[in-house]
Order: structure tokens, then sequence, then C-alpha cells
């Protein structure tokens, strides 16, 4: 189940990348309309475009990505405590926050250090404060605080998961379903626990990580025969959440609230999605041992994938905006540059004096260069 | 010379398990310091918690295993994948010369 784990965390950070290149893709066409085409924007001409559908389609095939790393760090967590009766320990929490944030606050220093020398943006003492501690530096950097709550409860949730896992998935599933349709009902959090950053809003996923690891017959009963339903609902919720989008869209709601607000349909998607790679990911092939690969590499990407994406986007908004008419060219391009350039910096720093400081800018632990900085192939997990 | 024969064979035999071990745990040591971000190898104790040290992350566990199968040949099954087993060290050690001498993990 380890090595289907880390398959599961390589293709959720390579959907990280791919949301964003199709919201990117979509900000272009209704928002940056006006930089290629004589209109003014938002204009939402190319609302019902081949591209646009195939664009919502990704970005819900991508919803799965949050609560894939989620799953992953509870079963991560889960190993932390062990099979016995004691718990995850607080220095194994400290050890693993301490991972996490020194990264985090390096790149939402630089990012607020770009931002007010190239944008001349710039806020109060107690602003960056805020956008520090709820993630705000730039828009996906919430995940950082998200999982340092779930760190943080982690002795007590997985204390709870070794008593009785079923009653810990059933309040998980209550207070996530409860979350989110509050928020998707009244279009806006009426608590601090309840925004998208709040860990309310996703306890199911991460429990559910650590019941996986702690239960070896629940974790055996997804390599069956289940799969297979898992993988039939996927596609399922999959096409019923995009459907759902478009109608949103169309019937009037917002384009944020539309695109990018979570649903039910959603999280069903994500859970069956979520585990049917479980249930098939155990192969030793090429494919296999790329996302491993790249779920090795996962933190220092999603740090670095959105802020490269963005000054691409910003480079061609001013210098070439012909590119943004072109979605078959404008989104993989983004794919590309949100990969690439974060796995080449990181690739270059393993490789120079900056070596040293691998484990502070990406938070990575296993030295990229040596024995294991080649897709490796292992046996069927 | 019959007397000092057998006297060999019993110091192999009684020295074999702790030198395999010795063995391996210098091997996992080896591939610890040297594929880990280990602050300071040296002070880094055989019986130190890899996870509470910040050696080990949430990949690296995978690492460690892939290492143990294809080093010593192995198979870790699921259910020993756990801290008993490869916390440390001395516990991976400990688990490569159980596995090796066949009576399995924890």
């Amino acid at each position: 189940m380890t090595r289907r784990v880390a398959v599961l965390r390589g293709l959720a950070i390579l959907a990280v990348v791919l949301y964003h290149s199709a919201a990117w893709g979509q900000n272009a066409a209704f928002f940056w309309a006006h930089t290629f085409r004589a209109v003014q924007s938002p204009n939402y001409d190319q609302f019902g475009a081949p591209w646009y559908y195939v664009s919502v389609l990704i970005e819900r095939w991508a919803w799965f990505s949050v609560p894939a790393f989620l799953f992953a760090s509870g079963f991560s967590i889960g190993y932390a405590g062990g099979r016995g009766t004691a718990t995850v320990s607080w220095p194994s929490v400290r050890a693993r926050v301490i991972l996490l944030i020194r990264p985090y606050l390096f790149w939402s220093l630089v990012i607020f250090l770009g931002d007010a020398l190239l944008l001349g943006i710039t806020y109060p003492w107690s602003q960056y404060v805020r956008r520090l501690a709820v993630g705000n530096a730039v828009g996906p950097y919430y995940f950082v605080p998200l999982l340092i709550q779930f760190l943080i409860l982690s002795p007590f949730i997985t204390r709870w998961a070794k008593r009785s896992a079923g009653t810990l998935l059933l309040a998980a599933a209550i207070v996530q379903g409860t979350a989110q349709i509050v928020f998707q009902v009244t279009g806006s959090a009426w608590t601090l626990w309840v925004y998208p950053w709040g860990f309310c809003y996703w306890s199911f996923f991460f429990a559910l990580g650590v019941v996986v690891f702690q239960d070896q017959q629940l974790a055996g009963a997804l390599k069956g025969r289940l799969r297979w339903v898992f993988l039939l609902a996927a596609g399922c919720f999959w096409a019923y959440s995009a459907r759902e989008v478009v109608a949103s869209f169309s019937s009037g709601v917002s384009f944020g609230e539309a695109h990018h607000s979570q649903r039910l349909s959603s999280s069903i998607y994500a859970l069956a999605f979520m585990l049917a790679i479980l249930g098939f990911g155990g192969g030793n092939g090429r494919v296999s041992g790329a996302l491993r690969w790249l779920g090795a590499r996962s933190y220092g990407v999603y740090l670095l994938h959105y802020s490269a994406q963005a000054a691409v986007s910003k480079l061609l908004y001013h210098f070439a905006p012909w590119v943004l008419a072109h979605q078959t060219l404008y989104q993989p391009l983004l794919l590309v540059t949100g990969l690439g350039l974060s796995l080449a910096l990181m690739e270059a720093v393993a490789r120079s004096r900056l070596r040293r400081g691998y484990v502070y800018l990406f938070g990575a632990t296993v030295r990229p260069k040596g024995p294991l900085s080649q897709p490796h192939v292992g046996r069927r997990a | 010379m019959i007397g000092l024969g057998r006297f060999c064979d019993c110091m192999k035999v009684r020295y074999r398990p702790t030198n395999l071990k010795m063995t391996i745990s210098g091997q996992v040591r080896e591939f610890i310091t040297s594929n880990f971000y280990v602050p300071h190898p040296q002070a880094l104790a055989d019986t130190a918690s890899l996870l509470e040290a910040g050696v080990i992350d949430s990949t690296g566990v995978l690492e460690i295993i892939t290492f143990l199968e294809s080093r010593f040949g192995l198979k870790v099954n699921d259910d020993e994948v756990v801290p008993d087993n490869l916390d440390s060290i001395e516990r991976i050690a400990e688990f490569v010369a159980r596995k090796k001498a066949g009576s399995g993990g924890v």
C-alpha cells in the first residue's frame, strides 16, 4: 500500500499543475480577452467552446488532488503512530511541521518581496501575518496551514483511529459534509473553520488515510474487486460534477463560485477516484515509477509551480497576448512551465553548492542526486 | 586441531548473527546518510528515531523499503511497515537480520 500511496501522490501533484493550467486558461479567455480581441473584459463569448469543456473536465478530474495529499499525509501519520496502542509522538509531529513550514515561509516571503518589487503590491504588517497564517501568499498555499492543523490534531486522530476507526470516519464525514454544505448554501464562511483552509472542510480524507494504514483488511479490500466499483463511481461523479459547473455558470452563478467552489459531487468523485488509484496503482512499470519519482518531489513542485505559471502568464499578457487566444497552446505551455521550471530549479539546487539547503527550500529529506534521483521501478505493492 | 576447528565453527555460529547485524547496520547507516539529509551524520545514533530527527519524511519510508528489498533481497510486507521495524538504524538492521534468519518481522 505504501507504493500505491506514493503513486497517488505523484498523480496528485500532476493534477494540481494541470488544474492551475486550466484555471489560468479560463482566466485568460474570460478576463484577459481584451488583450487579444477588441472586446471588454470580462467577456464570456468563449463559454461553450470545445476547449472550455475540456478545461472544466480537467479541473473536475484534478479535484481529487487535495484529498489525495491529505490522505497520503494521514497514511504517513498512521505509519508514524505504528500499529500498537501508542499514538504518533509530539517530536514526530514537530519534525514534520518544521519540514513543511521552513520552505513555506521562505517562498511566501519571496512572493511577497516579488509582489512588492515587481508589482508594487504591499500590505500592512498585520496583513502579511494574516496571509502567512492562512496561506494566502498565493492561492494554493492554503494547503500548508491546513495540513499543519491536521498534524497538530494527529495524535488525537491516531488514537481515535486505533480505538474506533468507524466512529472516527463517521464523525469526520459528518464534520466535512456539514462544513461543505454550509459553505455551499451560504456562499461564504461564517466561521473561521468553514473556510477551505480550515480542517473541518477536509477532515474525512486525512482520517481515512490514518485508518487505511491502521486497518490491513481495509487496505486489502481496496485492492480487490471494489476498485472497479470505485472506478465506475469516479467516472460518473466526474462527469456529473463537470455538468454541475457548466449548468451553474449558465444559470448566472459567478465564474469563481461556479468553477472553483467545493461540491458534494466533487467530494464523492475525489474519494472514489482516489480509492480507485489505490486499487489499481500497484504496478511496477515505468509510469508507476515515474509517478513515485514525481511524488517524492511533490512539495517542491507545489510550492513553485503556481508562481512559475503566474510569471509566464503575466509575461505573455504584456509581451505576447496572441498566445492567450490559443488555449491549445497556452494551457500546455503552462503545464510544461509549472512542472518543468519547478523540477529544473530543484535539480539545479541539488547539483549546486546550495544543495545543503535543498531540504530547507523544498521540504524533501531525500537527496535528489544519487541512486534515488532516477525514477525507480519497484515490485507490485 | 580438531578442537580448534570445532572452536572456530562454534565461534562462527556464535558471532555470525552479531557480525551480520553489524554489517547490515553499517550498510543501513551508509544508505541513510548518503540518501537523506542528515544534519550531523556522526551524531546520528543507531537508536535515534528517524521520524523524530526529521530525517525521514512521508516519502522516505518507501525509499527505505526499496533499499532493503534491492540490497538484501527481502520482501517487505505491508504489515511490516511500522516504526518498530524501520524507525532507526538499529531497528532496520534487526528487522533485516530477522527476515534473513527467516523468523519474519514484528
